[in-house]
């Protein structure tokens, strides 16, 4: 099996792949700390950080910035406190139409954004939560907390109820049952279900489409009006500051996890 | 909230006890429909009922009072209409062989440890944990009539003409596999794993040539697999809005179609006649994808 063509296939095989994922990244680097990068050029003719200075000037890129992260953070704060209570009756209790119930949950993600994101702006415009951090918060946890609920759920089903017993006669009260036993068993879940969150609200673009205003633009939303615009660099360097959260939760996760059991979670339209 | 979902942990019947008669169970509804309660209410006022809305918007008519399906007919019986659903299948379909064909060399290859195999497979997962949009951006510089891969193929002397990628439809194709393709090698690579090395090796020892086991032993017991993953990829390009928004030019699939029409038309009955369709057809896929898994495990 290990003879020549074999191995240089397999060769071909990975560099072919390696270049086809990467280079599309490669290229918006490029295209945000580069300048004069035009006609036959593989490279640019210079390299510069100015984009970034046109991005904070033009655009209000700071500000941007912090609405997209308190969106986030605001999305991961509803979805764990919606989700976590919910993750737990479900996990630990016996419920009837459980089935029923978790199709109801997940059922958000089953249908395009654009879908539901359609009513989702009409209703908020009657009730003039469009153009509102709160508003869009709202509506990304709605992309957040069905898979909160997924990650949460297997995270209670796996706790061993022994510690818990355990913990229990040992003299905890409830609060610090929850405190020193439940919490730290619990962690890992709680704080992967927190990172989906957050990312799903970072990087969502349609919804934040359907009913951001001039106060809420987000990152992904400017990269877009800055590409209508004509600003491929502005946009380039938007889209570097974008992908630092993806990067970083990715090398995270593939720590924690196999690859194949992040399906589901992560999303793109 | 936090406060009732501490409480509960004492009461709790351990996990694995026979159901404790009326009381407990009792107990399980009102305390476990209380915990629930939260995540119902926020479903069914940002969710549901959006979705509602979307539906009656849909056979309301543009005139106003009674209902109507003339929004339907409107897309469903007009050339337009079936022009953008046969372009998006048409996409959507092209975009999943490719992507099975090159899942499957990958999933394999990423089977074994290899020096650098973590590094594959963060860049496998890259093209789906980074915003659609940002992907979009790379891939239209990349594929550009001045970008890397025209520059190369006209310094080689491969062609005289750079060629036309970005804004037509074996451009999205190509933009769509590379958006899409890991959801398949996923799934692929799960159904691998749960095949027993044992298989392959008894295979190889009962003298027959890789290849021979490869197609008459691996690619039968992946099958399932295989439907699962590109029903998953073909899900995905059909949602896909990001991609052919920004890559699309003048093709506009369902998706891209339906803010169009809501956003620059403002003919909202119209574009929610058209998002309840596609909603349908979505909603059709993911149970396929779910009666596939649950036959692949039955198998």
């Amino acid at each position: 099996m290990r003879n020549l063509p074999w191995v240089l296939a397999r060769a071909v095989l990975v560099a072919g792949f390696v270049l086809f994922i990467s280079l599309p990244l490669v290229m918006i680097l490029l295209e945000a700390f580069g300048a004069n990068w035009f006609g036959m050029r593989m490279l640019p003719a210079e390299w510069t950080l100015r984009w970034f200075g046109w991005a904070a000037r033009t655009v209000d890129l700071v500000g941007v910035l912090i609405n997209t992260a308190e969106i986030a953070l605001l999305t991961t704060g509803l979805a764990l406190v919606v989700s976590l209570p919910a993750a737990w009756a479900i996990a630990r209790y016996r419920l009837p139409l459980k089935p029923i119930l978790i199709g109801v949950i997940l059922f958000p993600r089953m249908i395009p954004e654009i879908t539901f994101a359609l009513g989702v702006a009409r209703i908020f415009y009657d009730v003039h939560l469009t153009n509102t951090v709160i508003g869009i918060a709202l509506a990304h946890v709605m992309l957040a907390a069905p898979f909160a609920v997924v990650v949460l759920v297997s995270t209670f089903e796996g706790l061993d109820s022994r510690l818990l017993e355990a913990g229990t006669v040992m003299g905890c009260g409830p609060l610090g049952l929850f405190r020193r036993v439940t919490l730290p068993l619990a962690l890992p879940g709680i704080v992967a279900a927190a990172l989906f969150s957050f990312l799903a609200s970072y990087n969502d673009f349609v919804l934040t489409l359907m009913v951001y205003g001039a106060d809420t633009v987000t990152l992904p939303v400017q990269t877009y009006l800055s590409l209508g615009n004509g600003y491929l660099s502005v946009a380039g360097a938007i889209s570097t500051i974008l992908l630092v959260p993806s990067l970083l939760f990715l090398v995270a996760m593939l720590r924690m996890v196999r690859p194949e059991n992040l399906l589901g979670g992560l999303k793109g339209a | 909230m936090t406060a009732a979902a501490r409480r509960p942990e004492v009461a709790l019947a351990p996990a694995g006890t026979a159901a404790t008669g009326p009381p407990g169970q009792l107990r399980h509804l009102l305390l476990g429909g209380l915990l629930v309660c939260p995540l119902l209410l926020f479903l069914a006022a940002v969710f549901y009922y959006p979705l509602a809305y979307t539906v009656v918007q849909s056979v309301t008519p543009s005139a106003g009072g009674g209902w109507t399906l003339a929004h339907y007919a409107a897309f469903l019986g007009s050339r337009e209409g079936l022009g953008v659903l046969v372009l998006t299948l048409g996409l959507s379909l092209a975009a999943t062989l490719l992507s099975v064909v090159l899942s499957l060399p990958l999933a394999l290859l990423l089977r074994r440890r290899f020096p650098g195999r973590r590094a594959l497979q963060f860049l496998m997962m890259l093209p789906i944990t980074i915003p659609s949009l940002v992907g979009a951006l790379g891939l239209l510089i990349l594929y550009d009539r001045t970008g890397w891969l025209n520059v190369v193929v006209l310094k080689l002397g491969l062609l005289s003409q750079p060629l036309a990628i970005d804004y037509t439809i074996p451009g999205l194709v190509l933009f769509y596999v590379w958006m899409f393709f890991p959801y398949g090698a996923l799934v692929i690579m799960s159904g691998l794993g749960a095949i027993d090395p044992a298989v392959e090796e008894a295979g190889l020892v009962m003298g027959a040539k890789p290849r021979v086991v490869f197609f008459r032993l691996m690619l039968p017991l992946l099958r399932s697999s295989l439907w699962a993953g590109a029903v998953m990829i073909f899900l995905q390009c059909f949602g896909a809005f990001s991609v052919p928004l920004i890559a699309g030019g003048n093709w506009q699939p369902i998706g891209v179609r339906i803010y169009t029409v809501a956003n620059v038309f403002l003919d909202w009955p119209q574009a929610s006649a058209m998002a309840v369709v596609m909603g349908i057809i979505q909603a059709g896929l993911v149970v396929a994808y779910q009666a596939i898994g649950r036959g692949g495990r039955a198998a």
